[in-house]
């Protein structure tokens, strides 16, 4: 599949695109190795919490793993990931 | 239009020194010249900051990565009479990429072990490329930072070391020259800097010369430009 066309006004074709991994993989062979610095995330902004409590949860481990994976995919900190779902679910 | 990649993983093997002078030599016979500067220590893209006239167009690493390398050369090479790129010394993609799309590769090669080992990697990187695109890359390796006066014995003994791997060798060496170092700390070209720098006539002969071979060797076509 071609790339768009960039600002210079090229299109990569497949063939390119082949070629160029094809000399990435003859590179890397032999030692070579990217040196683009790696895509940082952006800092996560903490809410103001204001007065908190401590809630520990026994929960069955499918449930806690599901729950934890949610958090990471939508950057929830746990308590957000619990206000989230309060809020979905109309307690909040 | 000819691209020439400077290319060894090792460092301060007078990589920049030999583009910005051959370019500046290229540049002082009217060739349209574009330096893209790929180091991230970016000595061509500083130089440039300076008050030279030279017609040279350097591009910094800002707009070339290694996403962008193939596509930047491509659109400089109809804009110039030659693309040089000017790669940093370690072994990165770009420099593989950048290799992908030379019609020649010039290893700046300082008469030391470490240095000659790793110009090996250049030439071995070379060699994958042209297994790849299924056409040779020329490339020739240069000694750089030699003494102008006497050859030596680490010299003879790396000039045979690469006679007897049959690696083409320029015939002229980029000689040690205080006006090399000079033409970066005061961002001019080697005519602009001031006539009292020692040995400035001795530098820029040696310049010439291998400005001279370098055009007959890249671009036989080409009559020789000095």
């Amino acid at each position: 599949m071609p790339d768009e066309p960039d600002d210079y006004g090229f299109t990569n074709t497949a063939q390119d695109i082949e070629e160029l991994r094809r000399a990435d993989q003859a590179a890397k062979s032999i030692g070579y190795v990217s040196r683009e610095p790696a895509e940082v995330p952006p800092p996560v902004t903490r809410k103001t919490l204001g007065p908190v409590e401590i809630v520990t949860i026994r929960a069955p481990i499918t449930v806690s793993r599901t729950f934890k994976r949610w958090c990471d995919e939508n950057r929830y900190s746990y308590w957000e990931g619990i206000e989230a779902l309060m809020q979905k679910a109309g307690v909040l | 239009m000819p691209t020439v990649v400077f290319a060894n993983p090792k460092g301060g093997s007078s990589k920049s020194t030999s583009c910005l002078v051959l370019a500046m030599m290229l540049a002082k016979a009217g060739r349209t010249v574009a330096i893209l500067d790929t180091d991230r220590n970016q000595p061509i893209a500083d130089w440039r900051t300076g008050k030279s006239k030279s017609s040279i167009k350097v591009i910094s690493n800002k707009d070339v990565d290694e996403d962008r390398i193939v596509r930047v050369i491509e659109a400089e090479r109809r804009r110039h009479a030659y693309v040089f790129v000017d790669t940093e010394g370690s072994a990165s993609l770009l420099v593989s990429r950048a290799i992908l799309r030379a019609d020649f590769v010039l290893v700046p090669l300082q008469a030391s072990a470490v240095d000659a080992r790793q110009a090996s990697r250049a030439v071995a990187l070379v060699k994958r490329e042209e297994e790849v695109i299924g056409r040779t890359i020329p490339f020739r390796v240069l000694l750089t930072r030699t003494s102008p006066l006497i050859q030596t014995g680490l010299e003879r003994e790396i000039a045979g070391v690469m006679e007897k791997a049959k690696l083409p060798t320029f015939k002229n060496h980029l000689h040690e020259r205080q006006a090399f170092k000079l033409m970066f700390a005061r961002r001019l070209t080697l005519d602009e800097l001031d006539a009292k720098v020692s040995g400035l006539d001795k530098a820029i002969t040696n310049a010439e010369a291998l400005a001279k071979e370098f055009t007959q060797v890249v671009n036989a076509k080409e009559p020789a430009h000095a």
